[in-house]
């Protein structure tokens, strides 16, 4: 009996273990990816990056962005701008129906667009489209929006995370009270309708048969709930997932895997060190200019980013091509120059080698950072070290994110922060500084850069707007608002079975997910 | 017993009054604020409306109050994170903790009662030196790491078992799907508690076997087997069950790392997300189901005591 029991164990094992032997090989003809939390299926109540993911491909919206970032027709056709750059008339695509298979009418436009201004409605894409002042249903398939003033930002705002919502699923209730909806039954116009949501589990999406684009490669899209990096890494090496966004720091262990390969795109975004202008050090352009000479950043960008990311030149991304201009130098490492210009301010090396000003005070300040990244954590200890090279002493505060911007960054009590803008694909950067706006949190003003904002964002023609941005650029250099560190690429791991996936970064490439596909 | 379950019940709900009391106060005073308002985007004017929607915007006693006032009526709010009605958050988490919590238990009872018995009768034999020696290194390793050298293990250079998740995304998960997507951390989770399990067992056993009945037992010529399980057995296993009292609570609520680990989509992780998300509501919920919880199975536990050791009376008390 004894003698039994034991080898029946490794035959139960053995059993189990082969059950599910057929899975493998070429895998199922989806595309799996990651997310760290359960996601609020609703585009306009999504505060978080995951549930902005996954909303790209069960919603449309208006417009696209393509891989050079222009806005393209998504669900309108075509559209059409006012004179006066006050009103876009956009001429909707017919025939397109809902994951529920009602059709789709200007009514959702309209009713989605009075629901992302409306404050009370739980909306976190309102600032997006503050100078929305109305929608006007002018028949079912056209539908007319009135701006309050000419906003140059619309159309690549429209195609950002502005997923359409169907009217007819919120006839009597608000969209925070639809809690199915938002939670496993969401309905949309994009290319896959979810038809499994396990909670903390996974969300399976299958192709829209009614979608009205090209038909999708893939038979489903699988969101899986990983929250732990480390161990969506191991997914992917055991082939359960096929996009992973990783760290530089997990660059050795998927590097060494066969199955899979790193990508790095660029991504609309720049990390900076924010020094609040509000506190007298930092208030003089002389300093913020000196202190981005102070800063090698070739070294953390090979150091710590491991070469994922490009060297800045103001606060544009280079990726957004069509308003970059790349004939400006690329930020230089000068730290004699650097210390010259802080003894033109006033700051004089003591005997240990530290600044101090007339007053004898010296030039200290806490550098935060947000706890538990570590190429973020890493950057500002290379900041700091470069900033003691000149004479400065920083110290580094680390606090959770949340606590970060909530307690710190948003009422302005801190001295510096290394932290980033991710943005739409438009250079507007009149909410981040310009003077007295709700995100300047560097509280930076400059009469100069105030009007060449203003300018950019009302200047509907794109040769003149690529113009004010690259004065804006240039403005920059003499009085930078932050010290941008660098342009981050975003580092993905790639199962490659994968084909046709867009080289943008994971957001806007999933705006395009029909045109993925798997090797079988 | 009417007045001993009445009086055990009025415990527990004092237990749980002073729980809950002192975890809302606690997050409320812990720095930072809920996730959902931590948008560096956010207009003044938006996180205005935002505190206003979730009731932020009144002093804390206010929100206190209010709270109690929603429990007593038996509604447990809404989560931050995830717009949904905590007991519905719960209650689809439940059904996975209940599975891998059972399994990790009846793993640990069943590997670790009769080994740590084994170990006592044959102390410093051959399995008594290899298990305690395995045992250690159960409870020195921790559990993340073991977590992650698993999947590596048995995922990655020896694909047996999935790395992750409690079935098959996008497959309805038959029986045994979701017995493979089990097996690893459950394992994992039952290391640390069959280990602890076996040495309680170990020792009890030894105290049980110095005691003049085992003598007695003995002396009647019985053999080393019978004595084990007839007379040693039972008398050992009061403190073992006083440790898997102790146990259960750190299954339900606190296989967090294995949960996140094995991305599992356990009532642990929930809770150690909404911390993080400072989810007030969420937090609150879970607290307010584990503590419920525990208490409850606390008091099966007293009434379990009688059952194996009719030497103990309610009445004495």
């Amino acid at each position: 009996m004894r003698r039994f029991r034991v080898w029946l164990l490794p035959a139960i094992a053995a059993a189990i273990a082969g059950s599910c032997a057929g899975e493998k090989g070429g895998g199922p003809n989806a595309l799996r990816i990651p997310l760290i939390n359960d996601p609020i299926l609703n585009p306009v109540l999504a505060p978080d990056i995951g549930s902005v993911l996954i909303n790209k491909v069960i919603f449309s919206s208006l417009v696209r962005p393509d891989e050079q970032l222009r806005p393209v027709p998504d669900l309108a056709l075509s559209w059409s701008t006012s004179a006066d750059g006050l009103e876009y008339t956009f001429n909707l695509k017919p025939g397109v129906k809902w994951h529920d298979g009602e059709p789709f009418t200007a009514n959702d436009v309209k009713f989605t667009f009075d629901q992302i201004i409306d404050v009370k409605s739980g909306s976190r894409l309102r600032s997006d489209f503050a100078a929305v002042a109305g929608i006007d249903v002018i028949d079912s398939l056209t539908v007319r929006f009135r701006l309050k003033a000419p906003f140059a930002p619309f159309l690549a705002l429209l195609g950002y995370n502005a997923g359409i919502l169907p009217a007819h699923k919120f006839r009597d209730r608000k969209l925070t009270d639809a809690t199915d909806f938002s939670r496993s039954a969401p309905v949309g116009t994009g290319p896959f309708r979810v038809v499994q949501a396990a909670a903390g589990s996974a969300i399976v999406l299958e192709r829209n048969p009614f979608y009205h684009g090209t038909k999708p490669a893939l038979d489903q899209v699988i969101f899986r709930i990983v929250p732990d990096v480390n161990a969506q890494v191991a997914q992917l090496l055991a082939g359960e997932l096929d996009i992973v966004p990783i760290e530089p720091a997990n660059l050795p262990s998927v590097e060494r895997a066969t199955a899979v390969t790193v990508v790095r795109n660029p991504i609309v975004q720049h990390v900076y060190v924010g020094f609040n202008q509000s506190r007298p050090f930092f208030k003089p352009p002389l300093v913020r200019q000196a202190l981005d000479l102070a800063i090698n950043r070739q070294a953390i960008v090979d150091g710590v980013l491991k070469g994922a990311a490009d060297l800045p030149r103001g606060t544009i991304p280079m990726v957004l091509s069509g308003f970059f201009d790349p004939s400006l130098p690329a930020p230089g490492y000068l730290p004699d120059s650097a210390r010259a210009m802080l003894g033109r301010a006033g700051w004089r090396p003591d005997e240990r080698n530290l600044l101090r000003n007339a007053d004898g005070k010296p030039f200290a300040f806490t550098l935060l950072v947000d706890k538990g990244n570590p190429t973020r954590e890493q950057s500002a200890l290379a900041v700091q070290q470069d900033l003691r090279r000149v004479g400065i002493d920083a110290s580094i505060g680390t606090l959770e994110f949340a606590t970060l911007v909530r307690d710190r960054v948003l009422p302005g009590d801190y001295d510096a922060v290394l932290i980033w803008w991710t943005t739409p694909p438009d250079p507007d950067q009149y909410a981040f500084y310009a003077t007295g706006q709700d995100n300047n949190h560097v509280r930076y003003s400059n009469a100069r850069v105030d009007s060449l904002l203003a300018a950019g964002r009302a200047t509907l023609d794109s040769v003149q707007r690529r113009a004010l941005y690259n004065e804006f650029q240039r403005e920059e250099l003499a009085d930078p608002p932050v010290l941008v560190l660098f342009y981050p690429r975003e580092l993905l791991a790639v199962s490659r079975r994968l084909r046709g996936l867009p080289a943008l970064g994971l957001r806007d490439a999933l705006r395009h997910v029909e045109r993925i596909a798997v090797a079988r | 017993m009417t007045a001993f379950l009445l009086r055990r019940a009025a415990h527990a709900l004092t237990v749980i009054f002073v729980v809950c009391t002192a975890t809302f106060a606690l997050v409320h005073l812990a720095p930072g604020g809920p996730a959902v308002l931590a948008d560096p985007k956010l207009s003044l004017e938006e996180q205005a409306a935002i505190e206003q929607r979730l009731g932020l915007d009144r002093p804390v006693a206010a929100q206190y109050a209010l709270w109690m006032g929603r429990v007593v009526r038996g509604d447990l709010g809404k989560s931050f994170l995830y717009e949904v009605p905590n007991r519905r958050a719960i209650g689809e988490r439940l059904p996975n903790t209940a599975l891998l919590a059972g399994t990790a238990l009846l793993l640990s009872v069943l590997l670790g009662v009769p080994l740590g018995l084994w170990s006592a009768v044959r102390r410093g034999g051959l399995v008594d030196r290899v298990v305690s020696g395995l045992a250690f290194v159960a409870m020195a390793v921790p559990t993340f790491w073991l977590a992650i050298g698993a999947i590596f293990t048995f995922a990655i250079a020896v694909p047996i078992f999935p790395a992750g998740g409690a079935s098959s995304a996008g497959e309805a998960g038959g029986f045994m799907d979701r017995l493979r997507h089990l097996v690893m951390p459950a394992a994992v989770l039952a290391a640390v508690t069959t280990a602890e399990l076996l040495r309680y067992m170990r020792s009890s056993a030894q105290t049980a076997l110095q005691q003049p009945f085992v003598r007695v037992a003995r002396a009647k010529g019985l053999r080393n087997r019978a004595v084990a399980w007839r007379h040693v057995f039972r008398t050992a296993l009061i403190p073992v069950v006083t440790a898997l009292g102790i146990q259960f609570p750190r299954l339900v609520g606190g296989a967090a790392i294995t949960e996140t680990v094995f991305a599992w989509p356990g009532l642990g992780r929930l809770g150690v997300q909404a911390a993080l998300g400072r989810d007030y509501p969420l937090v609150m919920a879970i607290t307010l189901f584990v503590s419920a919880a525990v208490v409850i199975v606390n008091m099966l536990m007293d009434l379990l005591y009688l059952w194996i050791d009719p030497r103990i009376r309610l009445d004495a008390s």
